[in-house]
């Protein structure tokens, strides 16, 4: 409990004044997947601010006893009411600290899945071993796992589990000129071509790609789950692996969003690191933001003509503002014609462990997504986040559609021109 | 009459459930909570219970059980209202209609529409966009607010100047009446023989039967667009400008006025590039086939050049366009970077009288020292003050609240009235005698009650008379309005 009260990193002055921010116009509903699911205002952004009232606040608006931290935890922390809020209101701020002081959400597969975050997730060899494992189980002994533990085992990604290799990066570089790579953690595991053509577009762009070896997982998903000190713990571990570069550059939506802010907020506290962290979040770019800058350096091959649905990480349009750059990146391949979902920017469900968490929710939301996708005619999915690439191919294969999903970075190496 | 909020009894909640389902049915502390309020925060009216049916006909089933119990209750669409409208004074069940949201048929031909009641405004517009259609009425919440309470609060928005307000744009709707029998107002057409039914349903904030289906008109969406951004020095140049290019025998799709506070804000959060030093600064859109603007589009900028605009912009693209209006759109939330709380009013006048009105509210700011933003469908004479205040200091509430009646005691003298397109709800009851004489007010009364005679269909609304009052959120005061 004293770990979580050292967790407020900002006055509770400065959250109360965010709380109020919020002038009760209710323009983010429609904006909210989980209201736009139920229909319910409690399961809404208003909603759910007079709840954190409760929490963050100053003044309750409920009875202690009357409080209830369901559509707390129902939330997916998409932000996207953050991108449409008149107001200014910081939700996802206000969610994190919120989720902090709550704790990771109780329930048994809440413990295994927080235990699986703070323990497996951080160390890219046990989560492959984990990984491999968890999807033998699946196939061949899911009667074996008790059935309230089962819809997890059903929610692990499709695809095979491999074993983290480094695709020939040097382990250090030069740090006023390199450019460092965050390789992730289920990214790595789940999709290793990832990290091989982020290497491979670095390098076209003109840069020297390297992978730091005592890098691991940078702790975003323990921190949207409310574990504060495991979350600070990964903060820590991170900055060191990456101390001294001069530019990091990340392939994965949700991570990028993570080392630029909340890892200085995380160890603002941290005398040793806290100038450390915030260098490092002013020299981190997603891979899609720092290609975009180096674009005119990229040139593609002419393809077969592919239509290409892109569908916009949360972390890239709500978290960071990054909404154009993938597609001006997708509309410069010869023969690529882009094409959207209809309203892009809602999430598709995955939302970092939330589809392990809540798996009823999350296939429901990601069905919607899947609908939203029917009446376009696509040959390929891209995306820029694991969490999204791996849940909505998970999804597209339930229904039996065979369209290939990969990342921007997977889909631009394959047609560098060589 | 009154009867306070409480959780349902066991027989009540078991009835409803046996209706809806469990997932429909909600008397918890959290629900009765956050279903306490809409858009029009000061007030909180804690319901009874909150109830989200999934078909017109569990909808109509719960207003039955509701009759057949004595059990008040109201619509609510998006919340998004900003005059109390869907609050249940005196306790009661609010009826969500948020899980009513299929669009049920789009005719191109016929040029309409039908859609339940949950609908959002542009979400409609949206789906028949590559049809060249849209429906017409653009409030300022379109983007969240839903076509039933648009229905029920005949909404407004900038472009009504030109198109009309909801009114004309409503077919027909199928409604579960006060006694909870199924009616049928308008139709599919332009209106028939008989009591134009629809014509008085359509602004009855939801006081004579909730829409469960609404016939709506589409229309062609223009085939050229012109927006102009003028600046001017001081905000009566920029109301006399209305004035000028009115009389000019334009009518612009949209003209808003936007004052240096509003501006302000707005910058701050949308960063448009609105010049923050200028005094007001006028939106106007002109629409119409390419040969119209042709003609049009000189006259307007020769008219607000004329006037003393220092500067006329045009936007230059669609996305430059739409971000000009999302600016002008989210200027009340806009608001509450700048203050913790904020009451806006609606008031009108007529056009000619803007210049008049907004000198009297710059004299409200000045007498009780308060700060003022305001925004204007100037070709309406529609006018929203936002007055800023924070409800933590007595003091200021109280300024607040007096400059609130003098700009709307000075609609009223200036030929207006206090409302245009917010609604009266529970907001502004009291105002409705300085409105209307004692006999108008009686005919109201007696036509509601003929229509509902139940009292329990969204009771104590619109007319004044013994009536409960909300909770109100800002301590020990009756909001004078």
């Amino acid at each position: 409990m004293v770990e979580r009260l050292n967790a407020q990193t900002i006055s509770s002055d400065a959250l109360d004044a965010q709380l109020r921010a919020c002038v009760h116009c209710g323009l983010c509903l429609n904006s909210c997947p989980t209201y736009l699911l139920t229909g319910d205002e409690v399961h809404g952004p208003r909603g759910r601010l007079v709840l954190m009232a409760n929490v963050v606040g100053k003044d309750a608006a409920l009875d202690a006893g009357d409080f209830s931290r369901e559509s707390i935890d129902a939330c997916l922390g998409c932000r996207n009411c953050e991108t449409v809020c008149p107001s200014g209101v910081s939700y996802g701020h206000l969610l994190e600290e919120t989720r902090a002081r709550l704790g990771p959400a109780p329930g048994q597969t809440n413990a295994l899945l927080a235990w699986v975050l703070d323990h497996v997730l951080a160390h890219p060899r046990r989560l492959a071993l984990a990984a491999m494992l968890g999807g033998f189980t699946r196939r061949w002994a899911a009667g074996l796992v008790p059935a309230r533990w089962r819809s997890m085992l059903q929610a692990l990604p499709a695809r095979p589990a491999t074993w983290p290799r480094r695709h020939g990066l040097a382990a250090s570089g030069d740090p006023s000129h390199d450019q460092a790579l965050l390789l992730g953690c289920a990214q790595w595991v789940y999709t290793p071509e990832v990290a091989r053509a982020t290497a491979a577009l670095v390098t076209a762009a003109g840069g020297i790609p390297y992978a730091p070896t005592s890098q691991g997982c940078c702790g975003a998903l323990s921190h949207h789950n409310g574990s504060v000190s495991v979350a600070r713990e990964r903060a820590a571990d991170t900055v060191d692996a990456f101390a001294q570069a001069g530019c990091v550059v990340v392939p994965s939506a949700g991570c990028s969003a993570h080392l630029k802010t909340a890892v200085p907020e995380l160890l603002a506290n941290d005398p040793a690191r806290s100038a450390e962290a915030q260098r490092l979040a002013g020299v981190t770019a997603d891979v899609v933001e720092w290609l975009h800058g180096r674009r005119d350096r990229l040139r593609f091959r002419v393809g077969d003509p592919v239509r290409v649905l892109y569908h916009p990480p949360c972390h890239h349009s709500h978290a960071q503002g990054i909404r154009n750059e993938p597609l001006e990146l997708l509309a410069m391949v010869p023969g690529v014609t882009v094409v959207q979902a209809d309203r892009p920017e809602l999430c598709c469900g995955s939302a970092g462990s939330y589809s392990l968490q809540r798996p009823r929710e999350a296939r429901a939301i990601r069905d919607a997504k899947l609908e939203s996708m029917e009446q376009t005619r696509f040959d390929l999915l891209v995306t820029a986040n694991p969490g999204c690439e791996l849940f909505l191919h998970q999804g597209l294969r339930e229904q039996g559609v065979q369209v290939p999903v990969m990342h921007l970075v997977t889909f631009l190496a394959d047609r560098l021109d060589s | 009459m009154t009867r306070p909020s409480s959780p349902l009894p066991a027989s009540a909640r078991r009835d409803l459930v046996a209706i809806l389902g469990e997932d429909a049915v909600f008397d918890d502390a959290v629900h009765r909570k956050i279903y306490d309020s809409d858009g029009y925060a000061l007030d909180g009216v804690t319901p009874d219970a909150v109830v989200l049916p999934r078909t017109a006909v569990q909808l109509q089933q719960v207003v039955k059980w509701c009759v057949r119990h004595g059990v008040p209750y109201a619509a609510r669409g998006a919340g998004t209202g900003l005059s109390g409208g869907c609050l249940t004074l005196g306790g009661g069940i609010q009826i969500g209609t948020s899980r009513l949201r299929r669009i049920v048929e789009v005719n191109e031909v016929d040029r309409l529409a039908v859609v339940e009641p949950g609908v959002v405004n542009l979400q409609l517009s949206q789906a028949v966009a590559h049809l060249g259609l849209q429906f017409a009425p653009d409030p300022s919440s379109q983007a969240a607010c839903t076509i039933g309470g648009n229905f029920a609060e005949n909404s407004g928005g900038p472009h009504t100047l030109k198109h009309g307000v909801t009114l004309p744009h409503i077919l027909g709707a199928t409604v579960v009446q006060p006694d909870g029998e199924l009616a049928v107002w308008g139709g599919r057409s332009q209106p028939g023989p008989g009591v134009d039914l629809l014509g008085l349903g359509v602004g009855s904030e939801g006081t004579l039967g909730i829409a469960v289906e609404l016939t709506v008109r589409l229309v062609p969406t223009p085939e050229s667009v012109a927006t102009f951004l003028a600046v001017f020095e001081t905000e009566a140049d920029a109301a006399h400008a209305v004035s000028g290019l009115i009389a000019r025998a334009i009518v612009p799709a949209a003209m808003e006025l936007i004052d240096r506070v509003m501006l302000r804000a707005v910058e701050e959060a949308f960063s448009f590039g609105f010049p923050l030093d200028a005094g007001a600064v006028l939106i106007v859109e002109v629409d119409g086939s390419a040969r119209d603007l042709k003609h049009e589009r000189p006259v307007v900028r020769d008219v607000l050049n004329e006037f003393g605009a220092r500067e006329v912009r045009e936007a230059s693209s669609a996305e430059e366009r739409t971000h000009l209006w999302r600016a002008r759109k989210h200027a009340f939330g806009a608001i509450g970077r700048m203050s913790p709380n904020y009451a806006t009013q609606d008031g009108v006048v007529p056009r000619g009288r803007v210049p008049h009105i907004v000198a009297s509210i710059a004299q409200a700011a000045k007498r009780h020292d308060v700060v003022i933003g305001t925004v204007i469908h100037a070709g309406d004479g529609n006018i929203h003050p936002c007055v800023l205040f924070d409800e933590r200091d007595d003091a200021q509430v109280d300024r607040a609240l007096a400059a609130c009646k003098d700009i709307l005691e000075r609609c009223l003298e200036l030929d207006g009235s206090p409302t245009g397109e917010h609604g009266i709800g529970m907001e502004k009851r009291e105002f409705m005698p300085l409105l209307f004489g004692p006999a108008d007010l009686a005919l109201m009364t007696d036509l509601r009650d003929a229509l509902e005679p139940t009292g329990l269909c969204n009771p104590h609304k619109i007319l004044p008379g013994a009536s409960p009052c909300g909770e109100l959120r800002v301590a020990g005061r009756q909001v004078a309005l």
